[in-house]
């Protein structure tokens, strides 16, 4: 007897070619944030939808960014899955420093697909479409509930993409769980990420001839001294959950972080990083500036809540009567994770050892995603997509076949997730 | 007091109004440096002397940043005094001003705007003290020199740098009086000399997240700006008499009632400030690049020569930072004779006022007096009070003004002498 997954595997090779083409189309449609038009692409995924029957509904807050929303239920009760991925991807930048046909060519070279967002992420969001397709037809195989949203609006915060869906449409994509096919390297799912904390801290002094160093405190030396102070923000200890202070102490996860985002990564997933990404102080060399302006791109790890950053910073501040801080960074947003030993996750690991040969190990990263959504709703949420290497860059591409991989590996775990 | 004192004295009570007016009308022309440009303000100082039938010289290197001379002979032979102003002022910040920086309003007997202190009080005191001397000038002896110039908060090139090096006989004399602020209370006889560097500090770059990644430009600023701090401590070798003068306790307490508490203690050490720092390009990048301004100020006993060591060996510890002097490679502290007899006369003139007998001090900042310095002649300053000096809201007090005004005629008329 021939198992469901066979069966799936089996038609997503015989419509290979079919499949390659789908998403050579959908990079062919730009859909770059900002600006966030992304009419065009949501209509190309609308096309794919109505051409297979499948119903679904636009939700869209913003005339220009609408969202997909699509569900089947099956005859049995079960439980249910959601599918997530993001129509926008990032600004092409300079069109003449693509060297594969300018960034929406779709070009396909020594067997890798070309284009802005190849990876970030619409190979990803075609396998979730492939995969709702796929699984609508076998439903009656399956027991349980399957919904798809494609969003707009991921690259700049998503007020108006999954978050405007969990704020009016909570218990349509909700859940029970949700597969979303960002970039994660076929060694890594995702089950995590820290978040970003974002404060500019301002500095104002009387100001003064810059010989009388006497007469007025300096913006720049205190500006100087409060970065120092700000160090200490990386020595909090993190109130990790046990599962993830295990799984960030496994040497197989350790190693992966390492190969996949640089020597030491794995020493900074559970730590507090502290970038200064701006530092603009004073008017002139000879003036004792009277302002100085900090941007400070704080990472909290899970276990470091943005109250407990609050509190920190503002002890810190205790000492800077001249500093004021505002938070320019999302405060709902929380560093956010699920079960590292999830069922899901094991599913995952079990398709991917089918399709590819590796098994997948769990990782926390410090990239945001929509998957946070779910997580912070207390749903558990899994990344699993092509490498993040080459995303958003004048190279973006994703490999032919590590593109059928990621629709193989999302098909075969959500039909698992989802079988009798 | 001689008749001619007297007589300078009643015009200028007379012109009270008209010299407030002055001061007010100059205030409201903007010449911020950077950028730099003057033409507006030097128009109008031509104009005062052109119609006092005056033929001022102009000389524009930089066609934005004119110097003006106007002189004029006495009836008798003598001594050629110079008087010295900037038409510069420093940029602002409009949004720390609780006043127009370019309205000269009044409040409270203060008149408010920038260059209120830093110099347009005294560039307005000696044009008007060069008017009142030219208009009796039959009866002086000895020669009178009027010089205003442009770019001078920068010690850029174009102004009295430029002057020395095309027509140093024009600015030449036997003696300086420059309307600077030095406070009511002092005289400026010497000054400390300005080290000004620019750093670049670079490193790879990266995404903010990934802090492993890459060294941080700013991170590194900031570590360099505490390590520049040792440049407070290189020893200073005074002349032993200078150190005695500030040592003495009344002279340094009047000096720090004049020029703000803590003068007198910075008279003598070196300092730092970091005028500028400005790196990165967004909160979520690592800094790949970012630039320190740092003004380090000599005091007398401590040369530049000793001091580009210092800087280089702390800054040879930041492999990833380079640095330059933008300040001219040749200046050093400078001073006059503390005893001098233009120090004298403005000293005797101003307790003629009924004022306090002002202190002799050098300052922490640098003026164009130097280069007179340099060049063997003696230069004094006596002006505002330096206590706004560059900031917010910057004044001077009416009486103060009218009062170096006075002094500036009174002593000018009493070194050249009458017959």
């Amino acid at each position: 007897m021939t198992t469901l997954a066979e069966t799936l595997l089996s038609e997503i090779e015989s419509r290979r070619e079919e499949l390659i083409a789908l998403l050579q189309g959908f990079v062919r449609t730009p859909t770059a944030n900002p600006p966030g038009e992304t009419v065009a692409g949501a209509a190309y995924l609308e096309t794919f939808l109505k051409s297979r029957d499948l119903p679904y509904r636009v939700i869209a807050p913003q005339a220009h960014m609408p969202n997909l929303l699509a569900t089947f239920d099956t005859q049995r009760k079960g439980r249910h899955l959601v599918l997530n991925g993001h129509i926008d991807v990032f600004p092409p930048g300079r069109d003449e420093h693509w060297r594969h046909g300018g960034p929406w060519s779709g070009t396909i070279e020594d067997a890798r697909l070309y284009g802005r967002g190849t990876a970030d992420m619409k190979c990803g969001t075609i396998a979730s479409f492939v995969t709702y397709a796929l699984l609508h037809r076998h439903r009656d195989k399956l027991a349980g509930r399957l919904t798809l949203t494609a969003v707009s609006d991921e690259e700049t915060g998503g007020k108006w993409g999954t978050g405007y869906l969990f704020k009016h449409h909570r218990d349509e994509v909700a859940g029970d769980c949700c597969l979303n096919g960002e970039p994660s390297s076929a060694h890594t799912v995702r089950y995590g990420e820290k978040t970003p904390h974002w404060l500019v801290f301002t500095i104002r002094t009387r100001g003064a001839h810059g010989a009388y160093v006497h007469m007025s405190d300096s913006a720049n030396k205190i500006a100087t001294r409060l970065m120092a102070a700000l160090e200490s923000l990386t020595e909090l200890r993190s109130d990790m959950p046990e599962a993830v202070a295990r799984n960030l102490s496994d040497a197989a996860v350790r190693q992966a972080l390492d190969d996949g985002l640089g020597k030491g990564a794995a020493d900074l997933v559970p730590k507090v990083t502290l970038n200064i990404g701006m530092i603009e102080g004073g008017l002139k060399t000879n003036m004792i500036p009277s302002e100085c302006k900090l941007e400070a791109d704080i990472r909290l790890p899970v276990g470091v809540s943005k109250a407990r950053m609050r509190t920190e910073v503002e002890r810190i501040l205790q000492g800077f009567p001249q500093v004021s801080v505002e938070e320019v960074s999302r405060p709902d947003d929380e560093a956010n994770w699920c079960d590292p030993d999830g069922e899901m996750l094991h599913l995952i690991q079990d398709a991917a050892v089918r399709v590819t040969g590796i098994r997948p190990v769990p990782v926390i990263t410090l990239a945001a995603t929509d998957a946070r959504f779910w997580r912070l709703s207390g749903v558990p949420a899994y990344i699993y997509g092509c490498s993040p290497d080459l995303m958003g860059t004048y190279d973006e591409s994703v490999g032919v076949e590590e593109f059928l991989n990621v629709v193989r590996v999302h098909a075969l775990s959500a039909a698992a997730y989802l079988a009798q | 007091m001689n008749s001619l004192e007297k007589e300078l004295l009643a015009s200028l009570d007379a012109g009270r109004d008209r010299s407030i007016a002055f001061l007010r009308d100059l205030l409201r022309i903007p010449s911020p440096n950077p950028p730099g440009d003057t033409r507006a303000a030097a128009n109008f100082l031509q104009k005062a002397l052109s119609d006092a039938g005056l033929e001022p010289r102009v000389f524009s290197p930089h066609p934005e940043m004119p110097n003006i001379v106007a002189g004029f002979d006495g009836g008798h032979a003598g001594r050629h005094l110079v008087l010295n102003g900037h038409i510069d002022v420093f940029p602002v910040a409009a949004h720390e001003w609780t006043r127009d920086p370019w309205g000269g309003e009044i409040v409270d007997g203060r008149i408010y705007g920038r260059g209120a202190c830093d110099m347009k009080c005294g560039l307005a005191s000696i044009t008007l003290a060069f008017l009142h001397l030219h208009a009796v000038r039959d009866r002086l002896k000895g020669r009178l020199t009027y010089t205003a110039v442009s770019d001078e908060e920068t010690f850029g090139p174009w102004g009295a740098r430029w002057m020395f090096e095309n027509h140093r006989d024009l600015m030449m004399g036997d003696c300086l009086l420059s309307g600077e602020p030095s406070s009511p209370l002092c005289v400026r006889f010497g000054e400390k000399s300005p080290i000004w560097i620019a750093i670049n500090i670079r490193t790879p770059g990266g995404h903010g997240a990934y802090t492993h990644t890459s060294t941080s430009a700013n991170k590194i600023a900031g570590a360099i700006v505490t390590a520049l701090e040792e440049v407070a401590d290189v020893p200073v070798r005074a002349p032993d008499n200078l150190v005695a003068m500030f040592r003495d306790p009344s002279i340094a307490a009047q000096v720090d009632e004049g020029c703000g508490i803590g003068h007198a203690s910075y008279i003598s050490k070196p300092t730092l400030n970091i005028g500028r720092m400005s790196g990165g390009l967004k909160v979520n990048v690592l800094p790949s690049e970012c630039r320190v301004e740092a003004d380090i100020r000599l005091p007398v006993g401590l040369t530049r020569e000793e001091m580009r060591p210092v800087i280089a060996e702390i800054l040879s510890r930041f492999p990833e930072a380079t640095w330059e002097e933008l300040s001219p490679p040749h200046d050093s502290p400078n001073w006059s004779h503390p005893g001098g007899e233009m120090m004298q006369i403005l000293q005797d003139t101003v307790v003629g006022f009924g004022r306090r007998r002002p202190v002799p001090v050098i300052t922490l900042g640098a003026t164009d007096t130097r280069l007179w310095r340099y060049n063997g002649v003696p230069a004094y300053i006596y002006g505002a009070s330096p206590d706004t000096m560059a900031a917010a809201d910057e004044n001077v007090l009416i009486e103060d003004y009218l009062h170096i005004l006075k002094t500036h005629v009174l002593a000018a008329a009493r070194y050249l002498g009458s017959a």
